[in-house]
Parts: C-alpha cells; structure tokens; sequence
C-alpha cells in the first residue's frame, strides 16, 4: 500500500476534495492518482463486502479515449483492436481494455482498471496529425477530460440505478457488454455492463462537469440500500476471489 | 426550403414565419439529447403514435450544394 | 369501547392492539387498522365534514376513499381522507369548513339561503354595484376552501423510481388477481397493483352466494396461487394514478411515486357505486350498500341498529343478508323494481321473511334535529321519478343504497377508451381501448363472478399473446347472461329540493335542470357552469346523475348526452410525489474548490456555478468587485472561463461548414488567427457568438456564450445532417477548462511559466491562436479583447485546470495577481461596448440593430439567416443599440430592462447599465428609435415610478477609443 498525495500529479478528479475530506487513501497507478480506500470513520466498513452489495468508485483519473468519423471502426481495427459488430455493446480485449461501440462511427476505449495495459496511450500516440485524421476519417475525442468514470458493482445496483435511470438495468435485462446511453439524473451518461468476477457491476461515464452533482446523486440514491464509497483495491478483491 | 435566392420575399417570409399544422402523419426532427443524435420520426399528430423513426441519411442523400439550392422538407 | 362484530368480522383490524387519537379535540378509542372513519363509526360518531355550500353535515358515504364527504384536517395534511387514513397513537384529527365547531357549525344557516344561490350565481352576482367584489372576495375567500396548510412544516422525502413489467395489473380483486395469475406464464413479469392494504377487492366484503362464503374461499384460492408463483410482484397500498402514452403508469405508494412502464396492461379498476336521488340523501347514516358491507366486514364496525336498504337490483338483497348475519334489524327492503327477477341469494332474504316493498322508493330521508339519518319516509312510484302523495315513515338509524355502478371508467379513458351508454339496457362500454391495453371485470359491466375470471382469463391470454409468450388464441368475447344491476332511474324530486346530485358541490336536481334552462345544454357546459364532477371526487358519484337529468330536460338519451372524460390524477397526488427526488444538474469547473477557497462568491448561469466577485476582508461587495475591475485595467487578474463552450470541428469540409453555419467569413481565415463568429437563426435574429480559431487548415476550435454551447453544437449536427459536409463536429465544453488572464502585467506572467509557447506582441499578435505546452500542461491559447487589455485565454484538458489555475497565480504572486468574476467582467466588457448575447440582444435583434453589420459577410452565397437579413435591409432598423453615459453620480442607477421614454411613449429600453469605476461615470447600453441613435443625443429613462434621468448616447467604446490597449 503506498500513499500519494493527489495534488501531486497535476491531472486531478473532480472529486479530489471530496474524497480527501472523507479519508480518502490516494496510491497510483501509472500516472493515475487514485483512491485505493476510504479510512473508516467509526467501526469499520468492509469495502471488500460493500462492493458485492453496492458500492461506487471513483477512476475518473484512468486512461481512456474515443474516436469519431467514417474510418474510425477500420483504423482501430487496423491498430489490432476487436470492435463490437453491433452498436451499444461493449468486448474486453485480450490485454484487457474494454471497446464500447456508441454508434456505427464512435468508439470509446477504456483501459482496463489493474494491469494498465498501454492500449489508451499506444492510440493516443498513433493518432495525432492532420494528416492522419483527413485520409483515414478517424478524430480523436477528448473522453480523458470530457467525461468523469465511476464504477458501481453489487446486488443492489440495478434496484438502485431504477430510482435515477429511465433505462432497464436490471441484469437479466441488460447483460454483459450492454452499453446504454442515455440520462442518469438528468446529467447525458453512458452505461457499460462489465462485471467484474460474479459481481454485477456498471462503468458509468458521464459529464465531467456534473461529477460532483452525480456522486452525489447516486450515494444518495444509494443510501437506501447502505451503499458506500469504496477505493480500488476493492474492486481488486472482486476479481481476485473469483 | 425553397430556393433561397430566387424565392419571392413572401415565399420565403412564409417559410421563416409560417408553419404547417397538419392532422396527420408528419415527419418531424427529433434529436436523443443523451447522445445528441438527430433523427426523423413519421407520427400520427391525433393519435400521437410514431409510425417510424429512421436516420436522416434516408432523406438527406449526399453533400447538399448552396449554390445549387435544392428543395428539402423543413 | 363501543362493539366490534366478533372475529372473522373485522379483516384489517387487530383487536389486540388499541390506539388512542383525538377528533375534534375528543379523545377516541380504536384498534389498529382501524382508519379515522371507522374508529369513529366503532364509537358510533357518524358527523365527518361540512359540505362545501350549504355547510350540510356530512359523513361516509362509500367508506372506500373514492368520496369527499370524508374530508378532514391532520397536523401536516389538509384534506385527508377520514376512511383511507389509518389512525396512529396521538393523532390529532379535526373537521374542516365550519365556523364555530364541527357539530354547531354557523355556516349551515347558508342551507337557508339555497334559493338565493341558484346553479351559476357566482356568473351572475357580485358585479353591482361597482366594486362590490372586492367586499365579497374578502367574505368568500374566507368561507371557501376546505384544509388550512401549515406554513412550518418540514418538508419530508419524496422520490421515485422506475419498475419495468411485460404486464402491468391494475385493481385486486377476483378480475385482478386471475388476469394476474394468467399472465405470469413462465418467462413473464407481471405486476399487480391495488389501492387498498390486502388484495381481494369485491371478494372481501361482497356477497357472491347464498351462504356467504363464496367470496372469501376464491380469494383464498386466488391469493395462494399468486404467492406460489415467483413472476408475480404485488403491491398493495398502492393507487396507479393515471395513464400515460405507451404504458406508463404513475403508481403512488407512500412518499414514492413508481414510474412503471407495462409493455401490456389489464385495467381491472371495478366500479363505483352509485347513490339514489331522494330529499335528503346526504345525511351522515345514509350510505352505499358497499359501503355497510366494508364496515361489517373489513372492520367489524356495526353500521346501525335498524337499516333500511334501497335497491334497484339483487345485489341489495345481499346487503340485507350480510346485516341480517351480522345481527342487525332490516326494517324494510325498498325495491324500485315493480316485478323484481330474484337470484338465489334474493330468494334467501324473501325466505328469512324479511320486510320487501317493491315497486317503492325512499322518497325522503328525515333527520329529527339530529345531524344523522333517524327516518326515512317510503312511497309507492306511480311512474319513473314520480312517487305517490302519500307514504310511510320507517324508524332506522342506517339507510343503504344499492341502485347501481358506473365502471370506473377514468384510466381507460385517459388511454384513450370511449365510454358509451346503453340507455334501454342501463349497461356502459368503454371501447377503442389502445392494442396494448385490456379490461376486465365489473369496469367492463361484468358483474357475475364466474364471468369476470373468465374474462380476465381471456384479457390474460390476449396479452401473453401479444406478447409472444403463447401461441394459441383467446377465445370468444363473455357476454354477460345477467341483467344489469343498473337502475335506470332511482331519481327523486322533492318540493324542498336538497336532492343531491354532486356532494362535493351541494349541487342538487333543480340545479341541474336550471343550468339547462339558462341554455348550457352540452355536459361540457352543464359540468362548468354548475361544476358538477369538479369537485375532489371528480365526478365519481355525480357524472351518471348529471347526465340522466341533462338528457331528460334536453329530451335527449343518455347516449346521446354522454358524460365529461377524465383527466390524471386519479386520486388526489401530493405536490411532494411529484417534486421530489428532482434533479438540478450542477455544472463545476476544475477551479471551482479554488474560487470557494478565494472567497468567491458563486452564481448560476444555467446550470453552471461562476464567481461573481470575490470577497475581500470585510469590503462591501461593490468594492470588491470595482476593486477587481481596477486590477485589470492597471494590474493582472485571471477568470475562470471554463463554463463557455467548446466545439472542436474537424475535416475537409470545416471552412464551408462555418460559412454556411455563421455570418462571417472563414475560407481565408489563416492558420493560427481567431475571428468573431456571429450566429444568427433562420430568421435573422442573433443568437449567439463566439470566437473561431484555426489550429490548422482543417481544424477549427470554436467558442460560444456559457448558456448557448449546447443548443448551438445541437444546431450545427441538425444542420450537417442535411448539408453533408464532410467534418466532424464534437463538442468539447466539458472537456477544456479555460483561464483567461488579462491586465496590462498579463504576459509577463506568462513569460514565468515554462512554455514552447512565444508570448510576445511580436511573436503572438492580437487575435492570434498558438497551441503548445505551459509547464507540461498541453495547451491552445488565444489573444482575446473582452474586457480591452492585452488577456490571453488559456484552454487546457479539464482535469488539469486547478494544476494551472494554480500555477498562474503562483507566477503572479509577485505582481500581486487577483481572480475576477462575472460582475467585474461585465463591467470591463461594458465599458468596451461590448454586447453579451440575451442581455443586450433579444428575440427580435438582427445585427444591423446592435452594431454587427461589419460581421455579416454580403458576398457568400448562402448562410443561415442570410436571406432574412437581406430582406430585414431593405428597410432602415426600427431601433439601434446605443451605448449612454450619465454624468450624475447621484442619480439612480437605471436597471436592465427600464425605459426609455419620450414623454409617456416608450420609445426603448436600457439592456445594461453599470457604474464604471474606470471612467467615473454611469455608463450603459440602450435600444432607442433610430432618431435618437445618434452620438450626442439625449434620451430619458425612467429610473423608478417617481424619477426620470437624462442620459447622453455616446460613441462605443467607453474606454480606449481605439482599442490599442487590448493590442499591445
């Protein structure tokens, strides 16, 4: 276990300050300042336990990125990745990094949590000239920046998301790799079914600039439930025990 | 939209300022906020049900050319 | 403790759990499960409310919610329902609508007054003399209204939430529960849905067979089926609301409003019992024959010691039975049918000997100087309405009504169902149900138990159907073998009237038959104009009177006169179900914790949250932010622009996208230079701006106004969908934080930081874009003049914003750098003349207007709006906007949206106005009519109801003239 202090990477979660005035513990991964778990404030809660149950988590600072345009499915196919055939659904690759499909001319890639495979900076790299962009029809879209990531693994996470979301999220109804896009108390999200181990779990992407305003919305939602924050090395212990 | 150099001031003040109210199946834009994508849907406007929504490549077929207005369904 | 019928009497109490609440300020005794209503009646308390009008003393009527005659007061709720609230150790119940007390109410002297207060009076009096009104209101308001709000209550938690179902069951009784039970074929999720606390409906109080066990065996029956299967979820305690397009049900349960969406529906709503018309059917003790049997049954509350029961069918004969087991004395059954057809269970009651009078009616109901019903005076019925002159008095403490129901029509209709009437057979129909929508039961005018589970089966079947879950067919329609349990007219007039119609609205025959005669013949101008069905039962025990009475004073059939349709919410819906959990998105920037620890004082802009000012030690908020405004002109401050969008477009096709899209030019636009986009609609009318910078020949990176940036990306896709030009359009507002840093010390501050970036004048002239890196941050920046000093703006990915935020003010540490916010901002633009988009533009502003012509491009063969502002040219503008200056300090500083006045014309009106501490003087932006558009001229704004001031219209811009300080 390492402790970081977040401030001293420049790229910071919008909740930077929410989670360092709940006893947030900061460890990073690559270059990603990330909470690694929350001190208990009277008893303890077992975050490990929270996350089969409800819980939610912050990686908002992980590497992902998105591309656009007529090209974009055969470039990122030509760079050795394996896209969904149809749209709003979502394949992990072999080095683990998760490819959703939004639309016939737009993927999002997220890296995957624990082994930071170099996915999202390999196509990063790879993709930046003018040149690239006109012949192949394929832009990059800012989605490290423009959208926040919260994970919400449990049981309970479907009962809960149907207090915020329009959208069926109940497992026998949205299954793995499903991808949705639609509102989450009113801020525009995309929802991605990744389970982790046997342990239901959502990856939400939303407005970066409403991140605040939807962890707050969902801890509340979550309340009902006992839902709690959680860091990643619960999430970790979700795959580990599998 | 009419031809937007060779319409008559009234047909085009027409075209800005007036709208068809039909009792109908219309053709309307609609746009999924969500994802900001545009799409038409047919609907029936006194029964209110969608006959169908389909993408506006249906429509809008290739560049459209200024110079060379041609007419489109508003 | 008054009786309580011995167990199995009294389903929903528990006779070992008493509970002490007060009524009126008495203390009264009662069991759990009890509700208001039947703990009163236990303790043989039968006065409830006031009626509206005439202040009648009123009491239950259906004991089923469905009335209003049960209306009180709670602490926190105002009319709730005396028969649906449960009572809770300490509650404090009271009446409502009475002067003086519940039992002595003054009001009721208005019962005196009826005839002076016909169907429609309120139309009629109250216009003479003039200004008779205002003393009326003042009278009215106090005596109309029913519940007083308590204005310190705390609010409570409301939420909602969604539920998704393949089948969606509304109502839980013997139609209900087998719909159900049919539907849940493996694979299919079916949701059954009941307003009261268990399942059963009819099957808990009703009498089905002679013995008087039917009812309860099937609901056993049906209730374990549906425990065994797992597909089916039950919610009890639970009203579906309404009906909305494609299924969607709103379900109120508690504080929760379930937003439910039902692929297929089955509405088994029931059907409403409906009163008799006699003089004096609203007194407390005359009830519905459903009514006596909720009581006796689901609370084991005694109705009376000695009932009269009026029926017009064979259901009231069971009444009589189920009070006759229950040990009370049936004086007389009155039945209105002259040759009745008897069933087996009628054939009991004639069998027990019990007194029936047929061919009679209660003509009257008689009170004896108490406020509940003592007596009831029968007559023999000469013809349908009409009873003989004389008639005999009949003793009885509880009168029950059994002529007939009326399904409860007001779901299927808001789906879109018709109702219709059958006036030779007394039998509704609700038809052109949408395809994914089935009824069953008595709201389909199925009343024989074995025909309602045969019906619901078939409803059932249809929907798994449609659903793909089965394959074979329904089967045939049930029609129904029995007769009608409708009576086509239990209608009495009486001489003294007080023959009501609508409860809620003391409305009564004569009334109705006057709104005819005063020439409102249509049900839609007989409901309005008498506001019959307006009250809060909406109709539920008037609207088939109403229109029986309508159609036989307009000679018409019932068909043909039809009732009002029914509008959502079924049953009344508290404000909280439907405000709470709302969602207000928030929009930060990365800085935002930065402003807070600055002292910012926040304001919103959308949904967005930007400093206004920050405060500084214990200075008044004018000087802080004149303080602010000063820095920048001598100094260096920084604000956070992150909020205004950010549209990155991208292709061979971006310089013809942005022509055709803005009002200005773009082909020739060099790389690595901004311009002023303008965007104006089709009807030439401005609606936002922006700045284009060209990062490269095919990239553009356009900024637009905080409020705007949504709508106009939305605009730009809508508008490619049909251009199909070649580019990507993505909007990266939230992506990039932004800074701009401004103030005469601006670059060398900049210079501090570690940049590839050249910052000098040279090197980076005014207007100009470069993108690079600051301190590893990677970064595009652009010389902007907003606030007229040389300012770059600083555009960097959002998650690094407060790392640069940071690094800027450390660099400017030394020449004691302060943020700004909105207000200073606007001061500074202001005193450059320039316009913010919705403040000095409004839905009429083209640019020729506000000074723009210079950025509309006259030589491009098409951009929207264009051929608009051509036709808009060919005559001069109405008015222009102008910037104006006051020299008196010590006037009052005109507002937004004053007026410009010439003498007591308006001629225009001032869009922005502000103290301008840079020049000392008031300065502002106006729209005035063109005469006065020119510099010098002198126009008066009204300032407030008693002061005018003079203003001069000066040359834009205030400050800098040449705006070379911005260029430097």
């Amino acid at each position: 276990m390492s402790i970081a202090d977040p401030t001293t990477s420049a790229r910071r979660s919008p909740l930077t300050h929410w989670h360092k005035n709940n006893r947030a513990i900061f460890t990073m991964i690559g270059s990603s300042s990330v909470v690694e778990s929350y001190e208990p404030k009277d008893g303890s809660i077992d975050e490990q336990r929270q996350a089969k149950e409800l819980a939610i988590c912050d990686l908002s600072t992980l590497p992902r990125t998105g591309f656009k345009g007529q090209g974009a499915s055969m470039w990122l196919g030509e760079q050795g990745l394996h896209l969904p055939s149809s749209s709003n659904s979502a394949v992990i690759q072999s080095s683990g990094s998760l490819i959703a499909k939004l639309s016939d001319q737009e993927a999002l890639i997220l890296s995957d949590i624990f082994a930071l495979s170099n996915d999202v900076g390999n196509l990063v790299n790879r993709s930046t000239s003018d040149h690239r962009e006109l012949t192949q029809q394929t832009y990059i879209l800012p989605r490290g920046d423009s959208h926040c990531w919260f994970t919400v693994t449990g049981s309970k996470a479907s009962e809960m998301f149907s207090k915020i979301c329009a959208v069926d999220l109940r497992t026998h109804k949205f299954l793995l790799g499903s991808v949705a896009q639609t509102s989450l108390a009113r801020v525009s999200s995309v929802i991605i079914r990744h389970d982790f181990g046997d342990t239901p779990c959502f990856y939400v992407l939303s407005d970066i600039s409403s991140a605040e305003f939807l962890w707050d919305c969902l801890l509340d939602a979550m309340y009902e439930y006992n839902g709690v924050n959680i860091g990643i090395n619960a999430l970790q212990s979700l795959i580990d025990k599998h | 939209m009419p031809d937007h150099i060779a319409s008559s001031s009234r047909d085009w003040a027409e075209y800005v300022f007036f709208h068809d109210n039909n009792a109908g199946i219309v053709t309307e834009w609609w746009c999924h906020i969500a994802s900001s994508f545009w799409f038409l849907a047919e609907r029936n406007t006194v029964t209110d049900e969608i006959i169908r929504t389909f993408k506006t490549d249906e429509l809008f077929h290739g560049r459209a050319d200024v110079t060379d207005p041609k007419s489109e369904s508003k | 403790m008054t009786k309580r019928l011995p167990h199995p009497y009294g389903r929903l109490i528990d006779r070992t759990k008493k509970i002490q609440f007060s009524f009126e300020g008495k203390i009264v005794d009662g069991l759990a499960g009890d509700t208001v209503a039947t703990a009163l009646l236990a303790n043989n308390e039968w006065l409830l409310s006031r009626s509206f009008k005439y202040h009648r003393p009123r009491g239950v009527l259906t004991l089923a919610g469905q009335d209003a005659n049960t209306m009180i007061q709670l602490p926190s709720n105002p009319n709730a329902l005396a028969d649906k609230e449960l009572i809770t150790e300490g509650l404090e119940a009271k009446g409502q609508n009475y002067s003086g007390t519940l039992e002595k109410d003054r009001g009721s002297i208005l019962g005196l007054f009826s005839r002076f207060l016909p169907v429609g009076f309120y139309y009629k009096a109250f216009f003479r003399p003039r200004g008779i009104w205002e003393k009326w209101a003042a009278v009215i308001r106090k005596k109309a209204g029913l519940g007083v709000i308590d204005q310190n209550i705390s609010p409570s938690y409301y939420d909602k939430q969604y539920k998704f179902f393949d089948v969606v069951v509304v109502g839980g009784g013997p139609a209900g529960m087998q719909a159900a039970l049919d539907s849940a074929v493996d694979g299919c999720e079916v949701l059954l849905i009941d307003e009261n606390p268990i399942l059963g409906g009819s099957l808990n109080y009703s009498r089905f067979d002679v013995e008087g066990c039917q009812g309860q065996l099937i609901r056993q029956e049906l209730i374990s089926a549906i425990e065994a299967k797992n597909n089916i979820s039950v919610m009890t305690d639970a009203v579906c609301n309404g009906w909305f397009a494609d299924n969607w049900l709103p379900v109120v349960a508690g504080n929760r409003l379930f937003k439910v969406r039902a692929a297929q529906t089955i509405l088994c709503t029931g059907s409403l019992e409906q009163p008799a018309l006699f003089h004096n059917n609203d007194l407390p003790g005359v009830i519905m024959g459903s009514a006596a049997q909720r009581m006796i049954h689901l609370y084991g509350v005694y109705p009376g010691s000695a009932a009269v029961i009026l029926t017009g069918n064979n259901d009231g004969y069971g009444v009589a039975l189920d009070l006759h087991d229950a040990g009370i004395a049936i004086k007389a059954i009155v039945d209105l049918r002259d040759k009745p057809i008897y069933d087996a269970i009628a054939e009991k009651a004639i069998d027990l000997g019990l007194t029936v009078k047929t061919g009679y009616a209660v003509y009257a109901a008689h009170h004896k100087r108490t406020r509940s019903v003592k007596s009831v005076d029968i007559r023999k019925i000469i013809r349908p309405g009409v009873c003989e002159e004389i008639g005999d008095i009949i003793d009885c403490d509880v009168v029950c009504m059994s002529v007939g129901y009326a399904p409860a029509y007001q779901l299927a209709c808001q789906a879109g169902a018709q109702l219709s009437y059958n006036d030779t057979s007394a039998i509704f129909t609700l038809k052109h149900c949408p395809s994914n929508l089935q009824l069953a039961g008595s709201v389909n005018s199925l009343w024989d138990l074995d025909e309602v589970r045969s019906e619901a089966s078939r409803a059932a079947r249809i929907v798994t159907k449609s659903l793909g879950f089965i394959s074979e067919t329904e089967g045939e329609i049930i029609s129904s073998a029995k007769p009608s349990p409708n009576h086509p007219w239990p209608i009495f007039s009486h001489p003294k009237g007080k023959e009501f119609v609508d409860f809620d609205e003391d409305l009564t025959i004569s009334d109705i038959i006057n709104a005819t005669s005063d020439g409102y013949e249509h049900i839609q101008l007989v409901k309005r104009y008498s506001t019959c069905g307006m009250g809060p039962s909406q109709g539920r025990h008037s609207a088939l009177a109403a229109a029986r009475i309508v159609a036989w004073a307009t000679n018409r059939s019932v068909a043909e006169t039809g009732v009002t349709t029914a509008r959502p919410p079924f049953s009344a819906e508290k404000l909280g179900l439907s405000a709470g959990r709302s969602f207000y998105p928030k929009r930060l920037t990365n800085m935002h914790t930065r402003h807070i620890d600055a002292g910012a004082e926040m304001l919103q802009a959308g949904a967005w949250f930007r400093p206004a000012f920050y405060h500084q030690g214990k200075l008044d908020n004018q000087s802080c932010i004149n303080n602010e405004v000063d820095n920048i002109r001598n100094n260096v401050g920084l604000v956070d622009v992150s909020t205004l969008g950010g549209i990155d477009l991208r292709g061979p096709d971006v310089a013809e996208f942005l022509e055709r899209f803005y009002t200005f030019r773009f082909k020739k636009q060099p790389v690595g230079r901004a311009r002023y986009a303008l965007l104006t609609n089709e009807a030439g009318i401005v609606i936002d701006d922006g700045v284009a910078c060209r990062l490269s020949e095919f990239h553009y990176y356009i900024t637009a106004t905080t409020g705007g940036a949504d709508r106009v990306y939305q605009s730009m896709l809508k508008w490619n969908s049909q251009w199909r030009l070649d580019l990507d359009i993505s909007n990266v507002t939230s992506a990039y934080c932004g800074i701009n840093i401004a103030g005469p010390n601006a670059r060398h501050v900049l210079t501090k930081l570690q940049s590839d970036i050249d910052f000098s004048s040279d090197a980076f002239p005014y207007m100009g874009v470069r993108t690079g890196v600051i301190s590893n941050i990677p970064a595009r920046v652009i010389r902007v003049g907003f606030v007229g000093e040389i300012g770059y703006e600083i555009h960097v990915p959002q998650l690094v914003g407060e790392a640069l935020w940071d690094l800027v003010i450390e660099a400017g540490h030394e020449f004691g750098i302060q943020p700004f916010g909105i207000e200073a901002q606007r001061i500074l633009r202001l005193e450059k003349g320039h316009i913010i988009i919705g403040q000095d533009t409004d839905a009429m502003s083209n640019p020729n207007e506000i000074q723009m012509g210079w950025a509309v491009s006259r030589d491009k063969p098409f951009f929207v709006g264009g051929r608009t502002i051509s036709e808009l040219e060919r005559k001069p503008p109405l008015r222009k906007l102008v910037g104006f200056l006051i020299d008196d300090l010590n006037s009052p500083m005109p507002q937004e949206s004053h007026l410009v006045l010439d003498g007591t014309k308006m001629t225009g009106r001032v869009t922005s106005c502000n103290y301008s501490p840079t020049l000392k003087k008031i300065i502002g932006l106006a729209y005035v009519p063109l005469e006065k558009a020119e510099s010098g001229s002198t126009i008066v704004i009204k300032s407030s109801e008693d002061y005018s001031v003079e203003a001069t219209v000066t040359e834009l811009p205030f400050y800098d003239p040449k705006s070379l300080r911005q260029e430097l």
